[in-house]
């Protein structure tokens, strides 16, 4: 049975080259198209992973990670933060706000799906 | 404005390389290469605006010096690590030599100064012919500004390479000032910048960069950075 993964998007190109990538790779894929929106679509369908836009209206991907994270429903759903080559330095940042992983943007589309299973596959990291 | 720049790239970018790979359907042969192209060129346009944008923020004086205490011999490695496959393809030998005095931590922005020696090193293996030689150096070096005698490391990037003529040499540090044209079309592709972006982060350490070469024979480009930048390190002498 596929794994759920839920892509926390604003841009809809983006969302739909990460979603057709995914379920070629056998992945069920649901979309979200701000923080606001993934923190309830988190909630209710507890996907086994969270690919989250940082830049977004409405609710940045920073609080959203956040909020997940601290709430029990959804604190152990696995999260990966996507930006852009300029936010390279809020790597720090980014692991502080809860995610297990922080991939660049551009999305290589043929490491995506390796990464996914590496994440999906590994415990749950410490912290 | 980076961001609004680089969103459309994201998917020319990705999805040619969807296309390119057939997840979803086969291309023909001439298709793919189509595919491959517009793939290239979405890479090249996103360096290039990378370049562009940085360089636009140093001119504006809006560059961060994000500044930190790092042994200079793991960039050397981590720069030379990113070059080592390309290298082996050519059969270059890629080496580094850090005196025993300079084998330190310096203060600077270790970004910047990974992004310079990653471009020396990079123009250095793209200009040598296959089997020729590389060499990453660093040395302790003294300069004499403003009569205060200042604790400077001095990295030299050394290439067995095409060379440059003596006319070329004061436009390299320009921008879009790459040479060689001709050789281009032989996959030698690069933004054009990488050379005045280095300039600038040199200069942004209150560093000097500049290079040595013989046509034919090979280059050796140069830049030095202070050793500390906050409180100048005197020496005594």
């Amino acid at each position: 049975m596929g794994r759920r993964i839920l892509i926390v998007e604003d841009n809809p190109q983006n969302r739909l080259l990460v979603k057709d990538v995914l379920e070629f790779h056998g992945y069920e894929i649901m979309e979200a198209e701000d923080g606001q929106a993934g923190i309830e679509m988190a909630k209710k369908y507890k996907p086994d992973l969270i690919l989250m836009d940082l830049q977004m209206p409405v609710m940045d991907g920073f609080t959203a990670g956040k909020i997940i994270r601290s709430d029990p429903d959804t604190k152990n759903i696995k999260m990966i933060a996507v930006t852009s080559f300029a936010m390279l330095r809020d790597k720090e940042r980014v692991m502080e706000a809860g995610f297990d992983h922080y991939l660049p943007k551009p999305i290589n589309t043929r490491e995506l799906p390796d990464l996914v299973r590496r994440i999906l596959g590994s415990e749950k990291v410490n912290r | 404005m980076s961001h609004e720049l680089r969103t459309p790239l994201n998917a020319i970018i990705g999805f040619s390389e969807v296309l390119e790979d057939g997840l979803y359907g086969d291309l023909n042969d001439r298709q793919k290469t189509y595919a491959h192209h517009i793939y290239n060129a979405g890479k090249h346009l996103l360096s290039l605006i990378n370049d562009i944008l940085d360089l636009s923020k140093v001119e504006a004086g809006k560059m961060e010096f994000e500044q930190s205490r790092f042994p200079i011999r793991a960039v050397l490695d981590s720069s030379v690590v990113m070059m080592k496959e390309k290298a082996m393809k050519q059969g270059i030998a890629l080496s580094i030599e850090v005196e025993p005095g300079a084998d330190i931590h310096i203060e600077a922005d270790e970004r910047k100064i990974k992004q310079i020696v990653f471009n020396l090193l990079s123009n250095a293996v793209k200009f040598t012919p296959d089997g020729g030689r590389v060499t990453a150096r660093a040395r302790l070096a003294t300069d004499e500004k403003g009569g205060e005698a200042q604790r400077m490391l001095e990295i030299c990037i050394e290439d067995t390479g095409i060379g440059i003529k003596e006319e070329d040499l004061p436009k390299l540090f320009g921008e879009f000032s790459q040479l060689h044209q001709s050789v281009l079309t032989k996959g030698r592709e690069g933004t054009g910048l990488g050379l005045a972006l280095s300039k600038r982060f040199v200069e942004l350490h209150h560093g000097c960069i500049w290079v040595e070469s013989e046509y034919g024979k090979g280059s050796r480009f140069y830049f030095t950075v202070p050793v500390s930048q906050g409180e100048k390190d005197k020496i005594e002498e």
